[in-house]
């Protein structure tokens, strides 16, 4: 997908806040197919997710909304699953920023890829809710697949990582 | 100040705000549900450049100026221009800091370019190491697009600097 986004963090000029951000680690889940990165990063989104949460001794319902950055459907449910089985329910609050970008007749199969594909929904869309007061508490998500063209023509898996930020209105 | 929280997390008590976007969409997004909340939408993926990737480096300098824009903020309010994208080395994050001479950090987290650079960017505020604000301008993808609509800063203009890809 196509898209830029720019954003100015400030100590003075009141906004919504970042009040935590989580680093995940890298995760090698084994998938060496690059046409399916929402599979090969859904285990880091999973990962930084569940750091996130039993750090800040926090339920997922905390969150108004919680986005990944562009699993896709695919990856999308993985990470519901994965982050289910140590006992976390995402339930309805959960989405991937990928899936919102698109009407489905636009035809782009499991959704938008790209780290443009957070800029434009969370800087644009969800920035705007939450300066509305619509909501007041998200944490974002965005997934990187760590690959290069080198690394999958010599055969190698395609390792990955997240790293989340929660932003809440005061 | 901030708190580290176990291995991964930290706490930003200090206040840091996310004050401006800037957002610029390709023609395909700008057709989608969420057209309303961008800020600057293409109509076409050159813009008029010589190649996709020069037509890129414009995409993200308008994303940034239009943030500035938006905070009345000049380049000399800025401490730190922080960049990523998906290209070889990171070339358009390069290419577009030409044009904010601030301190210049890239990143690369690949399409975790966004909460990396918000999350190192809250820690160094949040830290008390910087006074003023900071920039981050995150992401762009193997981009394309149009004309540039909006004007650059008006602090840009007045320093004299270059004119941009």
């Amino acid at each position: 997908m196509t898209g830029a986004g720019a954003a100015l963090l400030t100590s003075g000029v009141a906004a919504p806040r970042v009040t935590a951000v989580t680093f995940g680690e890298m995760v090698d889940s084994g998938v060496k197919d690059p046409f399916n990165l929402g599979s090969a990063m859904a285990p880091a989104a999973a990962a930084a997710l569940l750091f996130h949460f039993e750090e800040l001794q926090l339920d997922p319902s905390y969150y108004d909304l919680i986005v990944t950055g562009d699993l896709g459907q695919v990856g999308m449910q993985l990470t519901r699953e994965l982050v289910s089985r140590r006992g976390y329910d995402l339930q309805e609050v959960y989405t991937d920023c990928g899936t919102m970008i698109y009407y489905p007749e636009q035809q782009v199969e499991s959704g938008g890829s790209g780290c443009a594909s957070s800029a434009l929904v969370v800087l644009g869309h969800l920035y705007r809710r939450l300066r509305e007061g619509e909501l007041n508490r998200i944490l974002v998500v965005a997934t990187g697949a760590m690959h290069s063209p080198t690394s999958c023509l010599q055969g190698d898996s395609i390792p990955a990582v997240a790293h989340a930020v929660a932003l809440e209105n005061e | 100040m901030s708190q580290k929280i176990g291995v991964h997390t930290v706490k930003i008590e200090r206040p840091v705000y996310l004050s401006f976007s800037g957002v610029v969409a390709g023609p395909k997004e700008g057709r989608g549900p969420l057209s309303a909340d961008y800020d600057l939408i293409k109509e076409d993926l050159e813009s008029g450049e010589k190649s996709f990737e020069k037509a890129e480096r414009l995409m993200m300098d308008e994303a940034c100026s239009i943030a500035l824009s938006k905070g009345n903020f000049g380049i000399r309010d800025i401490d730190y221009f922080m960049a990523g994208d998906l290209l070889n080395q990171i070339t358009i994050a390069g290419f577009t800091g030409l044009n904010y001479p601030l301190p210049f950090l890239g990143i690369y987290g690949a399409c975790a370019n966004l909460t990396q650079g918000i999350g190192l960017g809250s820690i160094i505020i949040g830290g008390g190491l910087v006074k003023r604000c900071w920039w981050q301008p995150p992401a762009t993808t193997a981009a394309r697009s149009g004309s540039t609509a909006i004007p650059r800063s008006t602090a840009f203009r007045n320093r004299g600097g270059p004119s941009g890809p």
